[in-house]
């Protein structure tokens, strides 16, 4: 694979991602609470989720986590829709609702609540109708009836609404002497004695009832409207209180788990959360590790062995090599074999013997037409001024090695090649002068041969 | 980066982080002694690239002297620094032939130069004959503690030598006294030519322009005739072969047979005769055409002093031998008959052979071939022992030399095998027995 | 061929030159040795400090390996090391002794002269004036580098001084500065970005300058020829973000496709878990194909795609949208049905969206990024 052109390198990634860190840690902790109560981030049985997936699916819906920044356009028409909250509201936070929604042709409320913490809402909004403050009975059986359908409701533990005025009392319990109302229809819209019916427990429960029931009411007193639905009294829970155990034990079955383990991630993953405390043990550490006598020099010389690469990263290096120089060549062809021997390294072996012999055969045979093997061999290098011993000996020598060499032969058994060639070669030079050829001269066999 | 760091810097490096590291770990106070090995090696690294970029622009002057075979050849380089700014060190390495010797100095350099002064390199080789190319110098500029090293770049224009080949009075003295006479020669044969003979009875083919007018008004129909002139043509074809590199130092086959050639050329020119050299290399053929005198010989010396060696040894695979070059010959010969002596190594002996063949076939050219056996040129450096071993270990080779060479004997062109010693005098001979 | 006479004479130079740092680590060893022989005769109890003189006489030795090699081959760095091994293990304060500190240039120095020098360049050069003229002057030219480097470098190290006795009142600063400024690795780790941020720029600065000044054909011609391998193949930047949105645009259908999968198996998780199941399907899905997609594009900047291939892949996605469409077309309950269709489209490609970008969203408010 070929090295790639990267034209914005990984240092200038590194980098943003660096400034990124920074701002992460500048910009501070984040706690992403955890819900117990009716909220719509809550999952659990007693939250809103569900609801709230619901409201989405059919209408426009603003979730309102601060009344401050509600922004409705002129003319609009609106459902606020409050259930369960868990804290009072004050007069002044029901001043600020009615001033965002002043805008609006038509305001309706929803108010399903069993605390009677929206009663301010109710009374800054002109409502007839006041919750109680408690629960006369655990689970009544309601009858409903209203514009948009007849529903028998089983509610857990309302409170009892009361009402002077026009409000119609649609929700009234049955099947008891003295039946509570937890209904009441006026024209600013519904109020509920129980906001169960919209948690999450009750909306996935088998029962599709309830469901219908607040698919219907929904859809009756919103009609082509914006739904904003109040998560301002919901309370959080840090998650970390959790693992301090600060929260009662009846609460824990009600917070969902799912929710509470990416609060818990949010947490850890932050960097403005871990930051400090690594940056803290690592200079505990560090210290620590400082007074430990081999151990401090072994740090020090990493830290400035590293330190020293990381400066002459720098540098693109190369290795110092001095300036080739021009090689001389001379005796080109036949070089190698002459500086061998010249340099007395070729030893002589059983080839060069048979190179020898074929070299005499080859002579004699072209001057005096005799072959080296032949028995008259001797006589003739005779003939030519050779003395008979010598020419004998020659002969026989010569042939003797050569049946050797070419394997004709197992006699003698042990030969140096080298020493009896070197022999061979004097002795031969003898019978090659009388020839008139020569071996060892300045001016050689090749003169008379070409 | 026209500089680069080098190994040396590691160490610089080294120290200026152990200097920061004891301070920081607070041992020592060095800390302010580590950044200032930072900042001298930034320092150091400025001059560097400076010097670098200095270094291009020095001027270099080339000289020489010297062209003659087995002389001293100086080449001389004069490195001149315009700039204010020290160059140390530079280091100099020559670019020059594989197959030259220096004599003297030194291939390569560790030098300085001086802001606005000079520095001088020269070598000396050992001439041989032909064309070579020296220089130019490669230069690497490293800092004084060799911690950057500058890009490698070449400086100066490479000098183009041109070296002569050396002749020998004594052989030519000794072709004089095989020829029968100094100067020029007249053969005593009637034929064309300028300077009046005799006049002879007229046979019927003879040209009508050479009627004798002067006998006819005396009533005998004539024609005048003339003294043929003299002059040979002469045209040494020079096969150049790898192997015409093969020896030692100034004993190639090539270097003598350049100088047989120019003791022949001048021989020639002496004697007044007409004469060309023509080189075969690869498939090119090269040469100067049928000159006479004088001017001939200055052309030959200048031809021979032109050979590229580089050339040489790096031929490739020719087409010699098909009879291309023969043809093209032929188109530049004279109308006289020529004699052709053809010079080569047995390596291309035979593609030569088939060329001279086509030449001898057009019935225009006498033709001879010398052939040089390099393969045994040193022989007599050896030791008798060590000579012996070699011709046993070679004399395969010597048998199928002496296979080719009857090969190119049947074709009819007169081969001999010479000696460097007794080539210009066999060649003499032939040439005096062609005129007979 | 290198001059003899040069080799040996750079070689006792440099053997003069480690003779210091050597003997005073000879000594270390020989009191090493003591100390062991009369820890061996009893006399003295084995202890920490005991383990601490085999560490240092252990390093000692290393050093004299490590000098003799820096003397035999005249290598600087060598020296350097050993040098950085007696400063740390044997004594601190070498590390400001004149004699300890020399031999580092002066072994460069010598290793230059003692690989460039040959054999007979004295008769090639004939006068040695200029030579020793240049070297006198550029040894001069170094002397002022390090007098300006050394009063630089007064100024600038007071600024490290500064900083490590710097003072803050909050305390998450204090341990900022504590982590980058007194812990002593913290402290190098930042001087080290500073002085490479510091030498990558006035190098920088230096080679453009000198560059312009005296513009260099030849190694500038040597150096792009390097730096540059022509027709590699060039990564634009953002390319993963690309290949981020190529992908998105493929997952959707093959999501919906898997989902329809599993709701046919009839895998039933409960609510809140549920949401999370498609989450980590998605994201699945994503980074494989994300994955996919960038070995493609990868191998497009080495070749460029054939047109057929180009075809084939733009057919395969089409191909997966048909799919989906032709799936949703007919139905059991309701015959076939063109709005139908549209609507399981329409539905897939949001419904994969939605999850996608919930993700996202997710995790920027992790990071804090998002409310």
């Amino acid at each position: 694979m070929r090295k790639k052109v990267t034209l914005v390198p990984l240092f200038t990634l590194i980098l943003l991602l660096i400034i990124g860190f920074i701002g992460a840690i500048e910009r501070g902790p984040l706690t992403l609470s955890v819900y117990v109560g009716a909220h719509p981030a809550n999952e659990g049985p007693m939250g809103l989720s569900e609801l709230y997936k619901m409201l989405r699916a059919n209408f426009s819906v603003i979730l309102v986590n601060s009344w401050k920044d509600v922004k409705l356009e002129e003319k609009c028409r609106v459902l606020i829709v409050i259930v369960s909250p868990e804290l009072p509201y004050t007069g002044e936070e029901a001043a600020r609702i009615a001033e965002a929604v002043r805008a609006c042709e038509e305001v309706r409320l929803l108010v399903a609540d069993e605390t009677g913490n929206a009663n301010p809402i109710l009374a800054e909004f002109g409502s007839e109708v006041r919750i109680g403050t408690n629960a006369l009975r655990e689970y009544p059986l309601v009858a409903v009836d209203a514009p948009w359908g007849s529903y028998v409701l089983l509610l857990d533990r309302p409170s009892p609404l009361f009402a002077h005025g026009n409000a119609e009392a649609i929700g009234i319990e049955i099947g008891v002497q003295d039946p509570q109302v937890y209904a009441f229809l006026e024209s600013r819209g519904l109020v509920w004695g129980d906001g169960s019916v919209f948690l999450n427990q009750v909306l996935r429960s088998e029962n599709s009832i309830y469901r219908e029931f607040v698919r219907d009411t929904l859809s009756y007193l919103c009609n082509n409207c914006t739904i904003l639905l109040d998560a301002t009294k919901a309370q959080a829970m840090n998650p970390l209180d959790f693992f301090h155990g600060n929260v009662s034990p009846e609460v824990v079955p009600l917070v969902d788990p799912f929710s509470l383990l990416i609060s818990l991630l949010s947490h850890i993953i932050h960097p403005s959360n871990w930051f400090f405390p690594l940056a803290r043990l690592v200079n505990a550490l560090v210290a620590d590790l400082l007074v430990v006598s081999p151990l401090r020099e072994l740090i020090i010389v990493a830290t400035f062995i590293v330190l020293s690469l990381f400066i002459s990263s720098r540098e693109s290096s190369e290795r110092d090599v001095p300036l080739r120089e021009v090689t001389e060549v001379h005796w080109y062809g036949y070089s190698a074999l002459k500086d061998k021997i010249m340099k007395g390294g070729s030893s002589l072996k059983k080839d060069d013997f048979v190179a020898l012999y074929e070299l005499l055969d080859y002579l004699l045979l072209s001057t005096a037409g005799v072959s080296l093997s032949s028995p008259e061999a001797a006589s003739v290098l005779q003939n030519r001024g050779m003395s008979s011993e010598k020419a004998k000996a020659l002969v026989e020598f010569m042939n003797k090695y050569y049946r050797r060499a070419t394997g004709k032969s197992l006699w003698p058994p042990v030969v140096f090649w080298n020493s009896t060639t070197r022999k061979a070669i004097s002795l031969t030079e003898e019978a090659l002068k009388v020839l008139g050829y020569s071996l060892m001269e300045a001016r050689g066999i090749e003169g008379r041969v070409l | 980066m026209i500089t680069k760091s080098t190994e040396r810097a590691l160490a610089l490096a080294l120290f200026a982080s152990l200097s920061i590291a004891v301070d920081t770990f607070g041992l020592v106070p060095a800390g302010r002694l580590g950044l200032a090995t930072v900042l001298f090696l930034i320092f150091l690294k400025t001059y560097s690239t400076l010097a670098q970029a200095s270094l291009e622009g020095l001027r270099v002057k080339v000289s020489q002297e010297g062209a003659l075979e087995g002389r001293p050849l100086r080449v001389t380089f004069e490195i001149c620094n315009p700039f204010i700014i020290p160059i140390a060190f530079v280091e100099l390495s020559l670019r020059y032939p594989e197959y030259l010797k220096l004599s003297a100095g030194s291939p390569a350099l560790l030098g300085a130069i001086p802001p606005r002064g000079c520095l001088s390199y020269s070598v000396s080789f050992l001439a041989r004959v032909g064309e070579h190319e020296i220089g130019p110098l490669r230069a690497v500029f490293r800092d004084p503690l060799g911690i950057f090293r500058g890009t490698e770049i070449e400086l100066g224009e490479k000098a183009l030598v041109r070296v002569k080949p050396r002749e020998s009075e004594k052989l030519r003295r000794a072709l004089f006294s095989i020829s029968r006479s100094g100067g020029m020669l007249r053969t005593s044969r009637a034929g064309e030519g300028l300077e009046f003979l005799s006049t002879r009875e007229y046979v019927p083919g003879d040209d009508l322009r050479r009627v004798f007018w002067k006998a006819l008004a005396k009533g005998r129909l004539a024609v005048k005739e003339f003294d043929r002139e003299s002059t040979q043509y002469n045209l040494v074809l020079l096969a150049l072969g790898k192997d015409m590199l093969t020896g030692p130092y100034l004993q190639t086959p090539l270097e003598h047979a350049a100088r047989v050639i120019a003791v022949l050329s001048r021989y020639f020119a002496e004697k007044g005769e007409q004469q060309a050299l023509y080189l075969v290399n690869g498939d090119r053929l090269d040469g100067i055409k049928m000159v006479r005198g004088r001017k001939g010989y200055e052309l030959t010396i200048r031809a021979l002093s032109s050979v590229r060696l580089h050339d040489l040894l790096n031929q490739r695979e020719t087409s010699v031998g098909k009879g291309t070059i023969a043809r093209e010959l032929l188109m530049t010969l004279p109308r006289e008959r020529v004699n052709i002596i053809a010079i080569t190594t047995m390596g291309s002996a035979r593609q030569l052979a088939e060329e001279l063949k086509v030449l001898a076939e057009s019935g225009r050219c006498s033709v001879y071939m010398f052939l040089m056996v390099p393969q045994f040129y040193g022989v007599e450096t050896m030791s008798p022992m060590e000579r012996a071993i070699f011709r046993i270990k070679s004399f395969q080779e010597i048998l199928s030399m002496k296979d080719a060479l009857k090969e190119i004997r049947k074709t009819g062109i007169k081969a001999v095998i010479v000696t460097p010693g007794d080539m210009a005098r066999r060649i003499v001979m032939r040439l005096e027995m062609e005129r007979m | 061929m290198n001059s003899p006479y040069v080799t040996i004479a750079t070689l006792l130079v440099a053997g003069l030159l480690v003779l210091p740092l050597f003997s005073l680590n000879v000594k270390n060893v020989l009191s090493a040795v003591e100390a062991f022989t009369t820890i061996l005769r009893g006399s003295l109890e084995p202890t920490i400090q005991n383990f601490e003189i085999v560490v240092r006489s252990a390093a000692s030795v290393l050093v004299l390996v490590l000098l003799l090699f820096s003397a035999l081959f005249v290598n600087a760095r060598s020296y350097a090391f050993a040098l950085a091994i007696s400063v740390v293990f044997v004594d601190s304060q070498l590390i400001t002794d004149p004699a300890m500190l020399l031999p580092l240039a002066a072994l460069s120095f010598l290793d230059v002269v003692r690989s460039g020098w040959r054999k007979n360049q004295i008769s090639s050069l004939g006068n040695l004036r200029p030579i020793a003229s240049a070297v006198m002057l550029s040894f001069a030219l170094l002397a002022f580098f390090l007098l300006v480097a050394w009063l630089l470098s007064s100024k600038m190290w007071s600024y490290a001084e500064a900083a490590r006795s710097l003072k803050v009142n909050s305390p998450l600063l204090a341990v900022f500065i504590d982590l980058f400024f007194r812990n002593p690795i913290g402290l190098t780790f930042v001087l080290g970005v500073v002085i490479f941020a510091i030498y990558s720029l006035s190098k920088d600065l230096a080679e453009s300058l000198v560059i312009f000044l005296r513009p260099s054909p030849q190694s500038a011609l040597k150096s792009l020829r390097e730096l540059v391998d022509f027709g590699a193949p060039i990564s634009p930047p953002l390319t993963s973000l690309r290949n981020a949105l190529v992908s998105l645009a493929i997952s959707p259908p093959i999501y919906y496709l898997i989902t329809l999968l599993l709701a046919r198996l009839d895998l039933q998780i409960p609510p809140p878990y549920d949401s999370m199941l498609r989450f980590v399907i998605a994201a699945q899905i994503f980074t494989i194909i994300w994955f996919l997609i960038s070995r493609l594009t990868a191998s497009f900047e080495e070749k460029e795609p054939s047109l057929l291939s180009t075809f084939v892949g733009l057919a395969s996605v089409a191909i997966v949208y048909l799919i989906l469409y032709l799936a949703a077309l007919w139905h059991p309950d309701y015959g076939i049905s063109v709005e139908r269709a549209d609507e399981v489209l329409r539905k897939a490609i949001l419904s994969y969206y939605e999850t996608v970008l919930y993700m996202g969203e997710l995790l920027l408010t992790f990071m804090g990024i998002a409310p």
